[in-house]
């Protein structure tokens, strides 16, 4: 089995759910954070929307630098979030899709403070700092929803508002 | 690489950083919630301590009931969840250690009630139903953290106490 067999489907079913997420937020509380420190609602599901098109840089540049300059401001509606959400998945999958296990397999570095901290196949960052950092914010994200009072839609299993 | 060196990269990694947060839990937070429709911190703790069963499940057999699962034992203090956690993440270690890309790909079936209600590789359990699976409610438990005056560590990045780790 290719190593996109199992990449893609994943990439894919992430990203729905993504989408069912997002469907949920409220225009009026994209200003909202939950405690001085943390990311605005708005600032945190940009960032989400934002996340699939580092699979397609993975493909299109030699290295990442963090912070990576993502280039995009702060949506300022739902409707925002979904097409960006929306274009940079896509563009991420036709990056993905033909991609073979050898291409998958290269190595990947990534700098901060443009120094290496590591270097792995592009398929190991691609499932660390694509999908699992997708989720990872995408939880927080069901966190803020349900302190705003919006019903969550199941996401690993049944949510209290809703069954699989 | 192999696929189940690839497979133990991501899992000691990602298990290191659940590790990290969950070394920070306090007693006296465990039955906070943020919501009262939200699982507890002790809840989300367990759980993330629990859902490791499924490796155990998966690895010894073909085909699981939903109800074969141990139940989770207890967890009355923040070291009780560790402890859980610890010992869960090494039992599904030595599992995957001990199998190889063949059985990996092999599907395991989860039925209910003698009906299958999901099939998925041996691989695809531990990266979805288990690490995916955890990642998310991770991310819940930082924001948990966060709202409790924890300091939160780096986990994808930096976060806004702690500069990135890797």
């Amino acid at each position: 089995m290719l190593l996109i067999e199992t990449l893609l489907p994943e990439f894919d079913h992430e990203i729905a759910m993504t989408k069912r997420v997002f469907e949920r937020i409220p225009n009026e509380a994209l200003a909202w954070k939950p405690h001085q420190k943390s990311m605005s609602l708005g600032v945190l599901a940009t960032h989400i929307s934002t996340i699939p098109h580092w699979a397609t840089l993975t493909f299109t540049q030699s290295e990442f630098n963090i912070p990576i300059n993502e280039k995009t401001s702060t949506a300022t509606s739902q409707a925002e979030l979904l097409v960006k959400l929306d274009q940079h998945s896509k563009e991420a999958r036709s990056q993905l899709v033909d991609k073979s296990d050898a291409e998958l397999m290269a190595p990947w570095s990534l700098k901060y403070n443009r120094q290496i901290i590591f270097t792995m196949p592009k398929a190991s960052f691609l499932r660390k700092f694509v999908f699992s950092h997708l989720i990872h914010h995408r939880g927080q994200l069901s966190v803020y929803l349900r302190l705003k009072e919006v019903p969550i839609p199941p996401i690993y299993g049944a949510s209290a508002d809703e069954k699989i | 690489m192999t696929q189940i060196n690839e497979l133990l990269a991501t899992y000691d990694r990602e298990t290191a950083i659940t590790r990290t947060l969950l070394q920070r839990l306090t007693n006296e937070t465990l039955s906070w919630k943020p919501h009262p429709k939200s699982t507890s911190m002790e809840g989300l703790g367990r759980h993330l301590a629990h859902m490791f069963t499924w490796g155990l499940l998966s690895f010894t057999q073909s085909e699981s009931d939903m109800n074969a699962r141990t139940p989770m034992p207890p967890t009355q203090t923040a070291e009780d969840i560790l402890t859980a956690f610890d010992r869960n993440v090494a039992a599904v270690r030595s599992l995957i250690e001990k199998s190889s890309d063949k059985n990996l790909q092999e599907m395991w079936s989860l039925t209910h009630n003698g009906q299958t209600i999901m099939a998925m590789s041996r691989s695809n359990v531990v990266y979805s139903m288990i690490l995916s699976h955890m990642i998310h409610h991770r991310g819940q438990l930082s924001v948990y953290l966060r709202l409790n005056e924890i300091p939160v560590p780096s986990i994808y990045g930096p976060s806004a106490d702690e500069p990135m780790t890797t």
